[in-house]
């Protein structure tokens, strides 16, 4: 819908980490940082309903407001082939209305209710409609969601399905698309042009040829309980909301054929060495990037750590030391088929975008050489402090819980994740450094050129092997 | 292999897609229920307001705690609601970059600043604004002592060296570079232009311009820190896991000797005065396929009652999701993505922006569905759904930012940089319950009256004939030769 920010169940059984109190918050800072003990972290159950929906419940005593979030198995990469934009444009369609309520009666009576935040967000891997509310409005966001799924179908016709088509063209002519094409290229450098990771968001010709039929077919192959995970985080009573989603999601029957197939991705491996993107009116921009440790591993948490250390470290280095940059970030990105880490860096006027790629690789090495106990010690810090304080957050921990069920296949578990964090040690931190700053990446340039250089409107890219 | 983007056609790719399966039938296989039938009732809730308490120390800073046990983390925000821009336009972003230079180090631990910051969790957030300066920092709650430590040093003993200030020259060239690349600046300050003249005072974060910021330098920076950062006008704002009179106690101790200055009032908060003569369609040069608009219209300042009904009309003309503008443009039409509207409020003035994207094709019948969506708002009440709609999206937005220790500090430092008292909250809500119908046209009729500077971003060739009944256009280039300061 709007522009957003822009995630085991074993066969049923009850995960629960109730009021657990942190010994590793205790023995993870120094002791002038230590948390005072009786601290209590929220107790989390997952089970599955009959028909196959995923359910996982937060209950964080400390929370005004809950977060409902359902997920659906489906995202961009699923577009088939010619139909770029099918998943985002029925993400649209859902909410024109259903049996039981009006187009767009539901985020009406959301916002009728005091609603925070609510938003449906189409991802590469997952859509997802998500709603921060009083808990007096839980219900009511439950009963919507029902109806997204078990009653919205019935409701597409050719009138909204041409006005979400025309809205959805409006959207995308508002994004950075330069930024957008720009990562589309790397990513067929990291994977192979066929990938469906390698696909734009959308293309207007294939925006054109989508169908108000296939739309229907896409919603019946994708939206249903069990291609689904509801998650529900906040101060509520469980057995109430149990009750509630036994009422309005028990009775949702999946349609008479079979689910969208979903194959095994294939993770990066790097195909393509370099691109170059040649552009007018934008800006230079150097990125490398790089396959890395998947969700789950345990290599994966001392990747998000040095991640952070390589920010920290480049900014002093490229910025402040050397002046080459005028801005440089890092970012481990988390999807289905693995991990990749970015590093963008954007050139001060008048230094090549060479001499700045040297200088990022040269620098790299020098940090997966140089001692790394004390960012260590620092960055675990950090890193401690943004959990305790996502608590806070209702919609980021039903978002950390999506990420989890759908990377690890269970639940997001803070005293689990503060295990992990403290558990990794500085050889262990080496070894990635080391794996990263040695192992093959992609270099894309996003080069601003004159329109005399650069004759397409839409610019001109060059592949290197 | 090198490709033109728009003209690359490989045969594999213009060959037609194969056809998708058809949907089977019923739609529908979920039986329905009477349950179903009506949407489940919810009940009303309101914004918990927390209680505050707040002390003054005896140099007249103020100390504002609010105890919040269920985290072990505390939000610290300092605000100097002297330390803003004044009129002068060649000094505009020297409060923001002096902000900016704060963050580099203090005379005991240069470089170190933002090292203990980050051992101590989050790196610090500042908050410039055309009526104050805040600089915040979360911590666990065990570090309490140490966060006012920092913040009290990172105020009262800044270095403001040479090299510091070229690495926030970058950062901050950075930054306005981005604002300017975006367009979104830009077209606010032209359609401001329109409204109100070319010496309007300054809107959205005031980082200033390219021009001034190369020119700031250190002996400018040290002179304004001396001159607005005092303690008559700064407040220490703390929520989180603490005990009230130990953020007393810490106060006193760390801040209570920062010595007064006893200086008489500081700047003067800027004003705003419309032009005589209705200004032409501010246009600048863009895409051919959307026009992009922003329009200026006066709302109420910070401490106008009003203010909150300003908030209402834009929830009715363009922020609900049945708001009139999105019901007309988005919902019925599927010509712009989205409307936003909302009332920018200053001490002493305001400023009501209207944006929208749409089709270059549809951007006279968006620009006139809107500008007569504006006037309908003067001559007829809003429904009483309308009405309760907005009002309950507004104290949403108000708990919103209760429900966090960081958002609540900054809500009270908001405050207190507005000059309004920390209860100003709970008479907040009562002010929203009263409003009506009529009091939401009142404050139409009095700033919806024809003022407004118009703004659009696009196509000089396609846009300009259509704004023809809007008074023609006056066309500008997007500066493209703007680059961070070396």
């Amino acid at each position: 819908m709007r522009e957003a920010r822009s995630s085991g169940e074993r066969g049923g059984i009850l995960i629960r980490t109730l009021g657990l109190v942190l010994l590793a918050l205790v023995t993870l800072a120094r002791p002038s940082l230590a948390a005072p003990a009786g601290f209590g972290l929220p107790e989390i159950e997952r089970f599955r309903l009959s028909n196959g929906l995923d359910v996982v419940l937060e209950r964080n005593h400390g929370q005004p407001r809950v977060a409902v979030a359902m997920s659906y198995d489906v995202g961009r990469r699923d577009d088939p082939p010619g139909y770029a934009g099918l998943a985002h444009l029925v993400e649209h369609l859902t909410y024109r209305g259903s049996r039981h309520l009006r187009s767009y009666q539901g985020p009406e009576l959301l916002e009728a209710a005091g609603v925070a935040e609510t938003n449906g967000v189409t991802q590469p891997d997952r859509t997802v409609y998500y709603a921060v509310v009083p808990t007096g409005a839980l219900e009511l966001a439950l009963f919507i969601e029902s109806e997204r799924m078990a009653f919205t179908l019935e409701a597409f016709n050719e009138s909204s399905f041409g006005l979400e088509r025309s809205i959805v063209a409006n959207e995308l002519r508002l994004r950075d698309q330069v930024r957008e094409r720009f990562e589309g290229y790397v990513r067929q450098c990291l994977y192979g042009e066929d990938h469906p990771y390698s696909r734009f968001a959308s293309a207007p010709e294939d925006l054109d040829r989508i169908g108000l039929s296939d739309a229907r077919w896409f919603f019946q192959a994708s939206y249903r309980p069990d291609r689904a995970h509801l998650v529900v985080v906040g101060n509520f009573e469980p057995s109430v909301v149990k009750a509630l989603i036994a009422r309005y999601f028990g009775p949702v029957q999946s349609p008479g054929m079979p689910a969208l197939p979903r194959p095994v991705l294939r993770p990066a491996t790097v195909v393509t060495r370099r691109v170059e993107f040649l552009v007018r009116g934008f800006f230079d921009r150097l990125v490398e990037a790089r396959p890395a440790p998947p969700p789950g591993a345990s290599a994966h948490v001392a990747a998000e750590i040095f991640s952070r250390i390589l920010g920290h470290r480049l900014r002093a280095a490229l910025g402040e030391r050397l002046g080459l940059t005028s801005a440089v970030s890092t970012s481990l990105v988390d999807l289905a088929a693995g991990s990749e880490l970015w590093i963008w860096a954007a050139p001060r006027s008048g230094v090549a975008t060479e001499v700045l790629e040297q200088a990022v690789d040269r620098e790299l090495r020098a940090v997966s050489e140089s001692p790394l106990r004390e960012s260590l010690r620092e960055t675990k810090a950090e890193l401690r402090q943004a959990e305790l304080e996502g608590l806070e957050d209702p919609l980021g921990r039903a978002w950390a819980q999506l990420e989890a069920v759908a990377t690890n296949g269970a639940p997001f578990d803070t005293s689990e994740r503060l295990r992990a964090l403290q558990a990794v040690t500085e050889s262990e931190l080496r070894a990635v450094a080391v794996q990263l700053a040695s192992g093959p990446h992609v270099v894309g340039t996003l080069v601003r050129a004159s329109p005399k250089r650069v004759l397409s409107p839409e610019g001109e890219v060059t592949f290197t092997p | 292999m090198r490709a033109s983007v728009g003209c690359a056609c490989v045969l594999l790719a213009c060959a037609a897609p194969a056809p998708l399966p058809k949907p089977v039938l019923p739609f529908t296989p979920t039986p329905d229920a009477p349950f179903r039938a009506h949407p489940p009732v919810v009940e009303a809730s309101e914004p918990s307001v927390p209680l505050v308490r707040a002390t003054e120390l005896d140099n007249g800073m103020s100390v504002i705690v609010v105890e919040r046990p269920d985290l072990p983390t505390v939000s610290l925000e300092l605000v100097n609601r002297d330390a803003h821009d004044g009129a002068e336009r060649t000094e505009r972003g020297l409060a923001a970059f002096t902000a900016r230079l704060l963050n580099e180090g203090t005379v005991f631990a240069n470089g170190e600043v933002l090292r203990h910051l980050r051992i101590n969790g989050v790196l610090p957030w500042r908050w410039p604004t055309t009526e104050a300066t805040s600089i915040g920092i979360n911590v666990p709650a065990a570090g309490l002592q140490q966060g006012i430590g920092l913040l009290s040093d990172i105020v009262r003993r800044p270095v403001f060296d040479a090299q510091a200030l070229e690495f926030a020259q970058l950062d901050m060239g950075t930054a306005i570079f981005n604002q300017v690349v975006g367009g979104s600046h830009e077209l606010r300050d032209l359609a401001l232009t329109a409204l109100a003249g070319p010496e309007h005072p300054p809107v959205d974060t005031p980082l200033g311009s390219g021009e001034n910021l190369v020119h700031f330098s250190t002996a400018e920076v040290r002179r304004f820190h001396e001159r607005h950062y005092a303690p008559e006008k700064a407040a220490l704002v703390v929520v989180g896991d603490v005990e009230t009179t130990r953020v007393f106690e810490l106060a006193r101790r760390l801040f209570g000797d920062w010595p007064a200055r006893n200086r008489s009032a500081g700047v003067p908060p800027p004003a705003l005065e419309y032009v005589k003569e209705r200004a032409p369609v501010q246009g600048l040069q863009g895409n051919e396929d959307e026009a992009y608009f922003v329009l200026a219209l006066p709302c109420p300042g910070a401490s106008d009652p009003e203010n909150v009904n300003a908030d209402l009309l834009g929830m009715v003309l363009a922020n609900l999701t049945l708001s009139r503008s999105m019901r007309t443009l988005r919902h019925d039409q599927g010509i712009t993505y989205g409307v936003h509207a909302y009332c920018e409020s200053h001490p002493g003035y305001g400023v009501f922006w209207i944006e929208f994207g749409v089709e270059t094709e549809h951007a006279d019948t968006a620009l006139k569905a809107v500008l007569a969506e504006v006037e309908r708002l003067r001559e007829t009440p809003v429904s009483p759904s309308e009405l309760a709609s907005a009002k309950s999206r507004y104290l949403a937005g108000l708990a919103e930012r209760l429900a966090t220790n960081r958002g609540t500090a900054q809500l009270f430092g908001y405050l207190y940089a507005l000059g309004l008292p920390p209860d100003e909250l709970t008479r907040l809500a009562e002010r929203v319950h009263a409003v009506t119908a009529e009091n939401l046209r009142a404050t139409a009729t009095l700033f919806f009256n024809g003022r407004t500077g118009i703004a659009v971003a696009g196509s000089h060739r396609l846009l300009e004939p259509q704004l023809l009944r809007f008074g023609g256009g006056q066309w500008w280039t997007v500066r493209d030769d703007f680059s961070p300061p070396r």
